[in-house]
């Protein structure tokens, strides 16, 4: 048993540890944190699976296909800027 | 890191409001819902893209570090750093280097070693008759490898399975594993490649098959190449913490985002 739930996250434990939280041994612990960019579209896919109107899980599924969308574009233009700055050129 | 990051709880009250439930009051049922859901959907988001706050990249090495301490028993392989270089024992035996530094360039301890990729100790041909071999020589008989464990000249009765003169080897196995101590697991690899791919984004990279043992890379030519791969998503299984429960790591409790 290593994995648990310790509001606000779920932490790995990344040693033996007993009777020690993640809040009083932060180093035992690490945390499964989720980037920000993919909160919308991951609360949403997992609303549209547990609306009981379907067609509202239907709109709710939509709506996070869309929004994944939008975070794989933002995500790809910082990967573009981030390629840009690694490009050498010759004098 | 993750560079911006939110928590579990955000997500779980994000999901809790679309659905028009009381988050701060929800049954044991709506919260396990919950959670089920928001771990499939991190799977499902996670593969939508490259999303570089879930990739890694290690520079990895295909074999244990050689070490003095260490027994080696035949066919072995083992990476020497000094030389990046792999070798394959062909004696049994405990301390003896792999590869020494003349000063030029890397010899091999033929005695005990033969180096991948060296065209004498690896790959001398298929085995002929009436042949003088050297130490630490390998060929190929009937389709398999051995190495010459002592110097002679070869004939229709000093046949490979004679085992005062040669040593059946085992192939080299080009096999990344998903899980190895100390790095994330693997989820899927983006590239292989000689270089850094961040810092070299035009570095040679190297072909690979996901195989169910790992990452098998074709035609290797370096000793560690470089990784870029996303980090297994997480599926989240855990129950709520208690102080009289005892945890313990596990070997891939690094296969987590937010590294």
């Amino acid at each position: 048993m290593s994995q648990v739930y310790f509001s606000p996250d779920f932490y790995y434990a990344t040693e033996t540890v007993s009777g020690e939280s993640p809040a009083a041994s932060p180093a035992k612990w690490q945390a499964l944190k989720i980037p920000l960019d993919l909160k919308q579209p991951i609360a949403l896919l997992a609303a549209s699976q547990l609306h009981r109107n379907a067609e509202q899980g239907v709109a709710l599924y939509q709506q996070a296909s869309a929004a994944l969308l939008l975070a794989i574009q933002e995500a790809s233009r910082r990967d573009g800027r981030y390629r840009q700055r690694n490009i050498v050129t010759s004098p | 890191m993750i560079a911006n990051a939110t928590t579990y709880d955000e997500v779980a009250r994000a999901v809790a409001n679309k659905l028009s439930w009381d988050y701060d009051n929800l049954t044991d049922q709506e919260w396990n819902l919950i959670r089920t859901e928001i771990s499939a959907a991190f799977e499902w988001a996670a593969r939508a893209y490259w999303f570089e706050d879930l990739m890694a990249v290690e520079r990895v090495q295909l074999k244990a570090s050689w070490s003095a301490a260490t027994a080696y028993a035949v066919n072995q392989w083992v990476y020497h750093a000094p030389s990046d270089d792999y070798y394959q024992c062909l004696q049994a035996h405990t301390n003896s280097e792999p590869a020494t530094f003349d000063g030029t360039e890397w010899d091999t301890n033929v005695t005990y070693w033969a180096r991948l990729w060296e065209e004498e100790s690896y790959d001398a041909g298929t085995w002929t008759s009436g042949a003088a071999y050297t130490l630490g020589q390998r060929v190929y008989w009937n389709g398999d490898p051995y190495a010459c464990i002592q110097a002679h000249t070869s004939s229709s009765v000093l046949l490979p399975t004679s085992t005062a003169y040669w040593t059946a080897l085992d192939e080299f196995d080009y096999t990344l594993p998903y899980a190895w101590p100390g790095r994330p697991v693997i989820g899927r690899v983006r590239k292989i490649t000689t270089l850094d791919p961040r810092a070299n984004p035009y570095a040679a990279a190297f072909e690979f098959v996901p195989t169910a043992d790992g990452i098998r890379i074709e035609g290797l030519t370096v000793g560690r190449p470089w990784v870029w791969y996303r980090v297994r998503t997480p599926e989240l299984t855990g129950e709520d913490y208690s102080a009289t429960a005892s945890y313990t790591a596990e070997s891939d409790a690094k296969a987590v985002w937010g590294l």
